[in-house]
């Protein structure tokens, strides 16, 4: 009995992981090949060879392989590198802003209680409810009056639609489960903002640098808004600056590399993060 | 030290009257509990006199200063809490100094302090220590350190005990009163168990709903309850209850009811003709073997303690508990007995 | 002694809270509700885009312009069929991954880590892979087709096919995060209670019924809500795999309103559809939540 068991469990891993793997694996398989082999029909599921040739074309430069074929460089590396950028630099300011606004709010709305806490919570977990196209059309007028198309900064703001209310509910259950410090705190003479500075938050810095990661998750995959306020400017994003590969199919490798690229950055938090999601036991935050 | 004094003092959260109209005395140098079942307003009253609550209306005294509106720090108060709460990313030793973090004191004085409070408590060996690597008795003595460090005027101590095991309890009671008598510090000492009021307090307040029914020495509570409440709240075994109402006959006063196999005699001292409760504490009530008795009852439950025995008799949906130091009979046996006619309550 | 009284200084909770809450509050107005604000504006004028922005005020005409709108209504039930069948994916495949890491194996670390990289695969990338994956020419089942023999494409991009494609492919996305907060409730279950069903001689359906399901239940319908909002909201994907085709089959709403608004220009129009989607989301979770949420709620 106990045999049989096991024997389902370890199937139902092998097609859990087939079923994870295979969506990214097969196309990300065309960024090893060339040219020649990458349409062939019907597709492989081993390519004979392997390059490395597409990544460096990305970044500009030719690639020659071993058996002489040349693989010219792409066309698009400069907008690919200021993709990187822009989308680093936007990713990374709001995230550290969403971070500043919502860390005292989150602790403020997980330790008291007081007279317009469930509405103000109310109006921020529902402009989750907001679709990003029914935000975008009053932004991008907006924008387009103002000028803020085509730079960081508009890019910035609109993104800050998604980090907040995401990381508001989940920092404000996390905190929901930290122990009541702030008792002591005051015993010891610390004032309000004090407890909370020096003591909450170093206490609860796991919590914090979770939904910090997230939040730059979050931000760094977001293609909606940047395709229609940066693209094709100097402040395009990483995914703008490769959606004109998209339908472009003469390079499909190369299209695939940066794809790749594009997902390291998650891959390697979700890694590591994948522990602490799951040790965060949330709670729900209007209770 | 300081004297406390409360007065008038009300807590509402919304709608509740958490505290009620509270007055209280504390003197200086004196180990006073408060004692209550949960939400009997202990807690908000010791949360009050720190001053981690504000009061809705009332006055509290230190030495007749007026600290109402005084933040907690400026009270030189120490304050353990229940589980003994410390900062767990700091190690014990800095837990300790954190208590004088905010005080003028200068640096050898508050090494000079440590070092005292870890020796009088025994951690020497766990100031290296984080919290979660101590066990709950170890917390605890280090809470106790961190509150001793301060030479604070108030100790408050909010149920500390709460979280750990019945044999550690003992222990830590007597060294937690040999501590305060040594450093003679007004303590508040908040719990729901009363084997702790007891075996701790120099008086004890019982609280209920708010407000203070009874407050005296543990032997004064023991002895003259002033209610129900407090009657059935101290003492274990608790105390007996039996349901009924007084009579006059002839002049005389006695209290009768269904269970009773003869009506009690009450002498004059007891004349409250409105008592609907006769009760006696378990050691106050005897088995006999003589016609000469007031309950003929079933037995339910016998527990041997070694040094006594009590035996759980059934009436109705109460019990009745009789302390005996030998017995024979068996669960579902009747036995015959007999109340102390000078050991009666009436409520 | 205590040092001198002095008069608390300190905020009362209301206040202390309320300037905490100041930036987020500024970040409400201006961010929500004045771009709601203007899209309302805009919904009721014709916004025309040459030499500049410029607004002519038509009331309502733009709502009913949206009702007679064959595209609206074709639009609404492809979303609200996709919604329905990512949703039950989903919850389905969380469920079925989360009891699965539940359980006792080696590398359980590896294999979570690798499980949860779906969900941190932007949308537009996942919409690329689904759509090599699903796209005749180059895809996973043409190519297991061929290794049993056969000769054709098998193209799940097309009129039959193109929404379960969708639907799957956000499934692959959206389950792991369901999948990992189900195991932290799954991992509050004391074990003892399967000891207790084991006594009962319960079948393994029975235990998963009575023991691992009913602590899930809210987890469930929270994460319900999520997807159907998530799914309704989705753009990202269904741009880089189907474009909204073949046709308009996989046009959901989410994607009229972006054809309507940034290709056709038709500002105020695509506006007032836009709210028309905002009441779909907003109703679907209300109505979720009265049928459901109020029997699961702690």
């Amino acid at each position: 009995m106990l045999k049989n068991n096991k024997l389902y469990l370890y199937l139902a891993l092998v097609i859990l992981l087939i079923w994870t793997i295979t969506p990214i694996y097969w196309y990300l398989k065309l960024a090893f090949l060339t040219p020649n082999n990458i349409n062939i029909f019907p597709p492989v599921f081993l390519p004979d060879e392997m390059h490395f040739g597409a990544f460096i074309n990305l970044f500009g430069s030719d690639y020659i392989t071993k058996e002489g074929i040349l693989l010219p460089a792409s066309g698009q590396s400069s907008q690919v590198i200021r993709g990187l950028m822009n989308s680093f630099f936007v990713s990374v300011i709001a995230t550290i802003i969403t971070m500043i606004v919502i860390v005292p709010l989150a602790y403020t709305f997980s330790r008291l209680t007081f007279k317009f806490k469930t509405a103000l919570l109310l109006s921020i977990l529902l402009s989750v409810a907001l679709p990003p196209i029914s935000t975008l059309i009053p932004f991008f007028a907006m924008y387009v009056k103002l000028g803020l198309t085509g730079t960081r900064f508009g890019l910035i703001i609109v993104t800050l639609t998604i980090t907040i209310p995401f990381v508001t509910w989940m920092l404000i259950g996390y905190f929901k489960n930290i122990p009541p410090i702030e008792k002591l705190g005051r015993i010891d003479g610390f004032g309000r903002f004090e407890t909370f500075l020096k003591i909450f938050v170093p206490l609860s810095k796991n919590g914090i640098l979770v939904a910090a990661v997230i939040s730059f998750i979050f931000s760094w995959n977001e293609f909606t808004y940047a395709s229609i306020l940066v693209n094709g400017t100097n402040a395009v994003t990483f995914p703008t600056s490769i959606s004109s590969f998209l339908f472009q199919h003469p390079h499909p490798q190369h299209l695939s590399a940066a794809l790749f690229l594009g997902m390291l950055p998650p891959f390697i938090v979700a890694f590591f993060l994948q522990r602490y999601i799951s040790e965060m036991n949330i709670v729900d935050p209007l209770r | 030290m300081s004297s406390i004094t409360l007065k008038n003092l009300t807590k509402k959260f919304g709608e509740i009257f958490a505290v009620n109209n509270q007055n209280l005395i504390v003197n200086k140098g004196e180990f006073l509990v408060l004692l209550g079942p949960s939400g009997c307003g202990k807690t908000t009253t010791l949360n009050c006199i720190a001053g981690l609550e504000i009061p809705t209306s009332g006055q509290i005294l230190f030495n007749d200063i007026d600290v109402t509106d005084s933040p907690p720090h400026s009270r030189n108060i120490a304050m353990v809490f229940q589980s003994a709460l410390l900062y767990p990313h700091l190690n014990c030793e800095q837990n300790i100094l954190m208590s004088l973090h905010k005080t003028s004191i200068s640096h050898s004085e508050k090494n000079k302090r440590v070092i005292e409070a870890s020796e009088m408590l025994n951690i020497n060996n766990l100031l290296n220590k984080k919290p979660h690597e101590l066990s709950g008795g170890e917390r605890q003595r280090v809470a106790t350190a961190k509150a001793i460090v301060r030479q604070p005027d108030v100790f408050l101590l909010d149920e500390p005990m709460a979280a750990l095991d019945a044999a550690l309890r003992q222990t830590l009671r007597s060294e937690l009163v040999n501590l305060q008598k040594k450093l003679n510090t007004t303590t508040i000492y908040v719990t729901h168990d009363q084997v702790e009021a007891m075996t701790m307090g120099d008086r004890i307040a019982v609280m209920d709903k708010g407000q203070v029914e009874q407050i005296g020495t543990p032997i004064e509570i023991y002895k003259n309850p002033k209610s129900k409440f407090v009657a059935g709240f101290i003492g274990s075994p608790p105390m007996n209850f039996i349901e009924g109402q007084i009579i006059k006959e002839n002049g005389k006063s006695f209290f009768d009811s269904k269970i009773l196999k003869r009506k009690v005699e009450l002498n004059n001292i007891l004349n409250k003709s409105n008592s609907s409760y006769l009760s006696f504490r378990p050691q106050h009530i005897h088995i006999t073997n003589d016609q000469d008795y007031d309950l003929e009852l079933k037995i339910f439950g016998i527990e041997n303690l070694g040094k006594e025995i009590i035996i759980i008799c059934d009436y109705g949906e109460n019990k009745i508990r009789v302390i005996s130091e030998s017995f024979s009979s068996k669960i579902n046996d009747l036995i015959r007995l007999k109340i102390d006619r000078e050991n009666i309550l009436l409520f | 002694m205590f040092s001198k009284t002095k008069k608390n200084t300190e905020l009362s909770d209301l206040n202390f809270a309320l300037l905490m809450a100041l930036p987020v509050i500024f970040f409400l107005l201006f961010v929500v509700i004045y771009p709601l604000g203007y899209a309302l504006w805009m919904s009721m004028h014709k916004v025309s885009m040459f030499g500049g922005l410029k607004f002519k005020f038509i009331g309502l005409t733009n709502y009913y312009k949206v009702l007679a709108n064959e595209k609206f209504w074709d639009a609404s039930l492809v979303s609200i069929r996709f919604t329905l069948e990512s949703t039950v994916l989903t919850i389905l495949l969380g469920l079925f991954i989360a009891i699965i890491l539940s359980k006792d194996f080696k590398y359980k670390t590896l294999i979570r880590s690798i499980v949860i990289i779906p969900w941190s695969i932007s949308l537009y990338g996942c919409g690329i892979m689904w759509a090599q994956i699903g796209r005749g020419q180059t895809g996973f089942f043409t190519a297991i087709y061929h290794l049993f023999g056969g000769e054709d494409k098998v193209n799940l991009i097309s009129r039959s096919y193109v929404l379960e494609l969708l639907a799957l492919g956000n499934a692959w996305n959206l389950a792991p995060l369901v999948a990992f907060f189900l195991l932290s409730n799954i991992s509050t279950i004391p074990r003892r209670l399967y000891d207790l069903a084991d006594i009962d001689q319960m079948s393994n359906f029975k235990k998963f019924w009575h023991v691992t399901f009913p602590p899930l239940r809210f987890t469930i319908f929270v994460f319900t809500c999520i997807t159907i909002v998530m799914s309704l909201k989705l753009h990202d994907f269904i741009y880089t795999l189907s474009q909204g085709g073949p046709g308009r089959i996989s046009s959901t709403l989410t994607y009229e309103i972006y054809k309507l608004s940034f290709k056709n220009m038709q500002l105020g129009l695509g506006s007032a559809m836009s709210f028309y989607l905002l009441f779909l989301i907003v109703g679907s979770t209300l109505m979720l939540y009265w049928l459901w949420g109020r029997r699961v709620e702690k």
